[in-house]
Formats: structure tokens, sequence, C-alpha cells
């Protein structure tokens, strides 16, 4: 029942599925320079400051042994480096670091040039995952969170992530995993964390995956995705929020420095998008 | 003058070195006196120190610490004691890491007790900006309850020089070049008792980063230059120089050479922020500036260099 660890992998298989997380070093400069050249993150020059290339983490249906041929198939959820850098989107040309402003008339000189790239230096991520072996049964979106308001009408058949029974810290953690994929200092002008989190509980998973952002003194942005399932159910339940603040607006509401600290500076920053979606297992 | 009483007794003497290297090889704090003699002591030393100090080989270059106060032990029991090898430090001894009180002050009793065996010159995370950000000022908090020793700390930061140059040949420094320089004769001309500028050489020496492109660039983060190997070719050729020997940038293998070997990196805080893996190197030079990388691993790891996280990050939502 307890995880195992041998070489940065750690295991648990409970209630059919077997939970795998895979945590090791950070990039050579040989992969850095073979990811680069994949054009993984398309035309950036540089990738995050810091990839765990072999990091990942997979959840996956044991078969069941008195199952016979007849079994569905399996479903894995997978989180995977690669998968979350070819997530990142296109730059917002409207996002600098603090500097930029004098930096953009200081810097006006002949010899310096301004590199020809769209990608995107926040590597803010678009990625949720990589889900398989699920069939897709209902979807919503809304400004608010569906976690919050269960009883909205527009979606009344749709199942959301039990918040009470997440909430009850006196269950017991049966396994827990914190992998991260990529990390960026921003040349110290922020931090980047593109991470996932799970717990196993006696009755249920929660997965985060979270990509966080801070740009000192400009803003704070939360991209996070939530995998709740409740063993023995058919059900996976997917949420996926998007949350950004200005920062220093978010500066009065935080006590100490919590802005190392995404988990206290989360609850914080507004919530911009929320989509709710029902996965159907098949077996 | 009118001295206090109290501090003319405890003026910093050769028995107060001794005792507070003691106290700090162990990571014992100094009290909140004591570091105010000891900052006072070093600014002292610095002030007349060059901005680009003159160095003769053989002499060890470490790149950051960033407050890995076991790993820095480990880097002296790699390259040797103080004063029997003679260090150059490129900055970035405080930050991120959780000792960056001891690992300063432990390299600032090092420099006033053997002023001419050690060099410690500024990183772009010596800064008071920067420090209250990135952890020194609330490790200052945390373990003094106010904010004065980080305050003496910061003062002294405003003193390191900028840059060092060895047999004539290797120039060192934090970050990188600047397109406002372009003889190292216009860094001595700097004013450097002040904080880290926002702009301008002397930011530029301490935030700049070498990479694969042509001439200058400006950062596509908005602020920050890069520059190609046309830059250094030109720099070098200029000032006479064979080898830019530089931190500022985490390498997973410790160090890196670019543009045929005359821009190298070098990262001295291994396993950096206790999760990269990374190994660390120091680079001696010798007498002839000949290069030798020694590239060291972590410390172990034991409850002392890693607190706990708190439990209720389990409990994630």
């Amino acid at each position: 029942m307890s995880g195992k660890k041998a070489n940065g992998v750690s295991m648990v298989e409970h209630a059919g599925w077997r939970v795998s997380a895979v945590s090791q070093a950070m990039m050579s400069s040989e992969e850095n320079d073979a990811l680069l050249e994949a054009r993984i993150c398309g035309d950036a020059f540089t990738l995050p400051g810091v990839v765990f290339p072999h990091n990942v983490l997979r959840i996956e249906q044991l078969a069941d042994p008195d199952g016979g041929e007849e079994q569905g198939m399996k479903c894995v959820l997978e989180f995977s480096v690669r998968a979350a850098l070819q997530g990142v989107g296109p730059a917002d040309p409207k996002l600098s670091v603090l500097a930029s402003d004098s930096w953009k008339q200081k810097s006006a000189r002949p010899d310096v040039q301004h590199l020809d790239t769209t990608a995107d230096w926040t590597f803010s991520t678009n990625y949720h995952g990589s889900l398989t072996g699920a069939e897709l049964i209902g979807r919503s979106a809304g400004p608010a969170s569906p976690t919050e308001d269960p009883d909205q009408p527009e979606r009344p058949r749709l199942q959301t992530i039990d918040l009470e029974r997440c909430r009850q810290t006196n269950l017991p953690i049966r396994f827990y995993a914190e992998v991260i994929l990529f990390e960026d200092e921003l040349d110290d002008h922020g931090a980047v964390l593109c991470s996932v989190r799970v717990r196993v509980m006696d009755s249920f998973f929660l997965v985060l995956f979270r990509y966080f952002l801070r740009i000192d003194h400009v803003l704070v942005r939360f991209r996070e995705t939530r995998y709740y399932h409740v063993f023995g159910e058919r059900v996976i339940v997917q949420e996926n929020q998007e949350r950004e603040s200005p920062l220093d607006a978010l500066q009065f509401k935080i006590p100490g420095n919590s802005f190392g600290d995404p988990d206290r500076l989360q609850p914080h920053v507004k919530l911009l998008r929320s989509e709710l979606i029902n996965w159907k297992l098949s077996m | 003058m009118w001295v206090c009483a109290s501090d003319r007794g405890a003026m910093a003497g050769a028995a107060d070195l001794e005792r507070w290297l003691e106290k700090l090889k162990n990571c014992e704090h100094l009290t909140e006196l004591e570091v105010r003699l000891l900052c006072a002591k070093a600014r002292e030393i610095l002030i007349e120190e060059a901005n680009v100090q003159i160095i003769n080989g053989p002499v060890t270059i470490a790149g950051d610490i960033h407050g890995q106060f076991y790993d820095l032990m480990e880097l002296f029991r790699v390259g040797g004691d103080v004063p029997d090898t003679k260090y150059l430090f490129l900055g970035d001894f405080v930050d991120r890491g959780y000792f960056s009180v001891e690992s300063f002050l432990l390299l600032l009793v090092l420099k006033v007790r053997w002023p001419d065996r050690v060099s410690l010159i500024r990183g772009n995370h010596e800064s008071r900006q920067i420090t209250q950000v990135y952890g020194f000022y609330d490790e200052c908090l945390r373990k003094y309850g106010t904010a004065n020793v980080w305050r003496y700390c910061t003062e002294v930061f405003d003193y390191l020089s900028l840059g060092a140059l060895i047999n004539g040949r290797v120039f060192c420094l934090h970050g990188g070049l600047s397109p406002s320089i372009t003889d190292i004769d216009q860094i001595r001309a700097i004013d450097r008792k002040q904080e880290v500028p926002h702009d301008g050489a002397m930011c530029d020496l301490m935030w700049s980063d070498p990479e694969d492109i042509e001439g200058w660039a400006l950062s596509p983060r908005g602020a920050g230059y890069l520059f190609g190997a046309s830059v250094v070719k030109q720099f070098n050729h200029a000032n006479q120089l064979e080898l830019i020997a530089r931190a500022h940038q985490l390498v997973m293998e410790g160090y890196k050479l670019m543009f045929d070997n005359t821009v190298v990196t070098v990262w001295s805080a291994p396993n950096y922020c206790y999760r990269c893996g990374n190994v660390a190197a120091i680079l001696h030079l010798d007498e002839n500036l000949n290069r030798n990388f020694q590239v060291f691993q972590d410390a172990p790891q034991d409850e002392r260099s890693t607190p706990s996280k708190h439990p209720s990050v389990e409990y994630f939502l």
C-alpha cells in the first residue's frame, strides 16, 4: 500500500489504479540543445532555465484480473514535460518585465537588435494533461467556478469535484507525489513553475496540474487543471481554471512574503475562466 | 569623535575574527553587534579595492553560491581551505538557499582575515531590491527579528567590486559584457558605491548573458542584454584577453564553455535550490592560466540542510 521509491521513482497501486511519479535531475546542456533543435517551444531560442526531461506523472487503470477478455480500454492520465512545453502558445506582446519601459528607450541603439521571435518567454502552457481511454460525456464553461456553484441550472448533470471531501485533512493520504516539469527564474524578474501533484486517498484521487507565473511588480497567473475520481465510479471529473491579477494590487492583501508560495497566493488571484468536463471510463 | 564605550570594547580584532570564523564554519549565527562590526571592518577593506581587481594566478574561481552553506563547505573541501587556496567569488552569495546569512558572513570573515587570498565581486543578487524578493531579507528577519543584519550586509554590497583581471588575460565578472563598455578602463571609471542601477554599464555587468546570436540583442523579456560570439571576440581582442569567466546562469554540468572557449560560465551551487540535481564546479587557473575544472556534488542532505515542508502541502486542493 505504501509508495515505493527508488531512483526518483515512486509508485503505488490502489483500488484498481497504478500511480507512478518520476522525479529526476534537470536536463543536461546536450538535452537542452536537442529539445531546442526539435523546436519543442516553436521558435524560442531558449527553453525554461530548468527543465526536468525525464519527469513524468502517470495514473493508469489496472486490468481487472477477473474481468475476462471483454474489458474496455484502460484509462491513462499522463503529464509529461514534452507535452507541457509543446502547449506553450505565442507570446503576449503586452507582457514584459517591469524595467522594460526604460529599457526600450535606453536600448534603442543601432548596435542592439530586437530578436525576431514569437515564442512566449513566460512559457505559459495551455496543456491540461494527456488523457486517453475515457469518453467525453459533458463540458460546461463559465466565468464562475463550477465547484463553488454546483447547482447552476445550465450544467445540472455534470459531476463536480467534491471539495468538502477533499478538504478533510483527517483522512489519511495513501500516496502523495509532486513532480516538477519545468521552472524558470525569468532572469530574476519573477518565477515560472510548472508542476503536477497527486494524492491518493482511500476512496478517491485528486490531481493538480499547475502552471504558475509571477512577473515581479507586474502580474501573477495561474493555469490549473484538476482531475478528481472516486474509486469504483465510472466518471473522471476535470476542472480547468485560469487566474490572473496585477501583482502590486495583491501586495496589500497578502500577509508577509507569500510571493514565492503559489499555494498562499492562489486564493487571492482573480478567477478569469473555468471549465468543467466529465469523462466516462470504459472499464 | 565620541565613541560609545561598548563599541570601543568590541572593535574587531584578530581574536574576534578567529572566534567568528569558528562559529560560522559551524553554521552558527553571529550576534547582531558582531555582524555590525564585521561589516564595518569589511567596508574599510573593500573601499580601498578597485572596481576591477588585479589578481595573479594561481587562483580558484567560484560562481553562484545562493545561500547553500553546506555546499559552500563542500566547495572548500574540494578546492582547499583559505588561505592555502586563493579564491575569487563571482557574486550571488545570497538568496534562494536557506543559509544566505551564514554563507555571506563566512565569506566576509575570510575576506577580512585574509584580504589578499579572497576576492569577492558583486552579483545581481547583492542588491536591496532583489534580496527583498528572493529570500535574504526574509531570512534576516526570521533569524534576527529585525532587518538590521540585512541592512549591514546590503551596505557591504555597495562596496563589492565589479570585476577582476587575472594575469591581465582572464577577465572575470558576474553576468557579462555591456554595449557601453568596450575597454576595461571604462569599468574602472564607474562610481560603484551605490545600489545596483536598473540599467547602464554597472547593471549590464551583473545581468547580461552570452547567447548564440549575432552581436547584441535585447532580451525578449524586455530588459537585459544578450551578447554573441562576435562581441566577445572584439572585446577580448581590444583588451588582450584570452577568456571571460562569468557565473549567473545555472549549468547542469557545473560549467559551460562557449564561443570557441573564450567564455566560460562557472556555477558553484550543486543541486540548486535543493532539487535541480545539477553538479557544481570551480575553475582553478594555475600561474600560467592553465584551466582545471573541479566538479563537485551537493553535501549530503540532512535535517539541518533542508527544513521539512509543511504537511498541509500534501492536502492541496
